[in-house]
């Protein structure tokens, strides 16, 4: 299967995510400091900087990164997609542009990704009390592998159709 | 409310003298990156800039321990991080994350997503939750 290969290259890259995630989603809940009776993600507030730890940038390739935004009660992870060419970006913002209108399906997702990236999860502490923490970390990983391979599906379906559109429009002017 | 700032117990340093130490290193690592690359990351991994937030004193303190990271050949990793100590581990694994985030830089994340493994089996967790948790002692 052509994505067990992918699989084996993308490895040590989703290993060092998978590990990273894992240290960082040590979340507790934290109310507002600033607002009475509020609870907020520190990590979308981020006024308080006491309250916000180290981003961590982790790169496959020059088109391919992951960045994991961490602090005391949310953790906020943002994937760059690998997109070559043109096709690949309208692809991958269409794809994404998708899967974020639905972000309330997906409860882990954000609306909105972070400048310079395609799509954001924000995983609070809420999150990790309702859900096992190695199976949220698996489900963004196995995100990430999908999306790959989904994008790359689209463009083969893509290119074969225009290639027989052409083919059958050319047809007619041939004896 | 009586709101009591946060203020940083951040004291920045010279970031001239830094930088000399820097260019001092490389120049001691360079010859042994051929010869001796355990030597030579064991010389790179001294005394990180932490009392710094200038961009160019950290890229230049990581490029030199890169280098010394992608002359190691992929088998002799694991001796070379078992020779080293917990606290250089540690050091380590920040110089690793910060090499992993420096963009366009293509030769070094394969190496350094070889070298993530072999740290985290040495140190476990706690050495990520320093990378991203120390942000006083940041590199």
């Amino acid at each position: 299967m052509s994505s067990k290969q992918g699989n084996f290259a993308l490895k040590p890259y989703l290993d060092c995510i998978r590990e990273t995630l894992h240290a960082s989603l040590c979340l507790t809940n934290f109310a507002s400091q600033i607002v009475e009776r509020h609870n907020k993600p520190e990590i979308e507030v981020g006024t308080s900087t006491e309250l916000t730890l180290n981003p961590v940038v982790i790169h496959r390739s020059e088109y391919e990164a992951v960045m994991i935004e961490a602090a005391v009660n949310s953790v906020r992870m943002s994937i760059k997609v690998k997109q070559l060419d043109e096709m690949d970006e309208i692809l991958a913002r269409k794809f994404t542009r998708f899967l974020m209108l639905r972000a309330d399906n997906f409860i882990v997702l954000r609306r909105k990704p972070m400048p310079g990236y395609d799509i954001s999860f924000l995983l609070t502490n809420f999150n990790l009390e309702a859900m096992w923490k190695h199976k949220l970390i698996d489900f963004v990983i196995q995100f990430m592998e999908e999306i790959d391979s989904e994008i790359s599906a689209m463009k083969i379906t893509v290119n074969e159709r225009a290639r027989t559109v052409g083919y059958q429009f050319l047809k007619e002017f041939t004896t | 409310m009586e709101s009591s700032e946060y203020t940083s117990s951040f004291v920045q340093g010279d970031d001239s003298q830094l930088l000399s130490a820097i260019k001092q290193r490389d120049a001691a690592c360079t010859p042994l990156l051929r010869t001796d690359p355990m030597k030579a990351l064991q010389l790179a991994l001294v005394d990180p800039p932490f009392q710094t937030r200038t961009v160019e004193v950290k890229d230049a303190a990581c490029d030199v321990v890169c280098k010394a990271l992608m002359s190691v050949k992929e088998a002799d990793i694991e001796t070379v991080v078992g020779a080293l100590s917990l606290d250089d581990c540690d050091v380590l694994m920040k110089y690793i994350y910060r090499g992993l985030g420096q963009p366009r830089k293509d030769k070094q994340y394969p190496v350094l997503l070889k070298w993530h493994p072999a740290v985290l089996k040495r140190t476990g967790q706690a050495s990520i939750v320093r990378v991203i948790s120390e942000v006083q002692r940041a590199l």
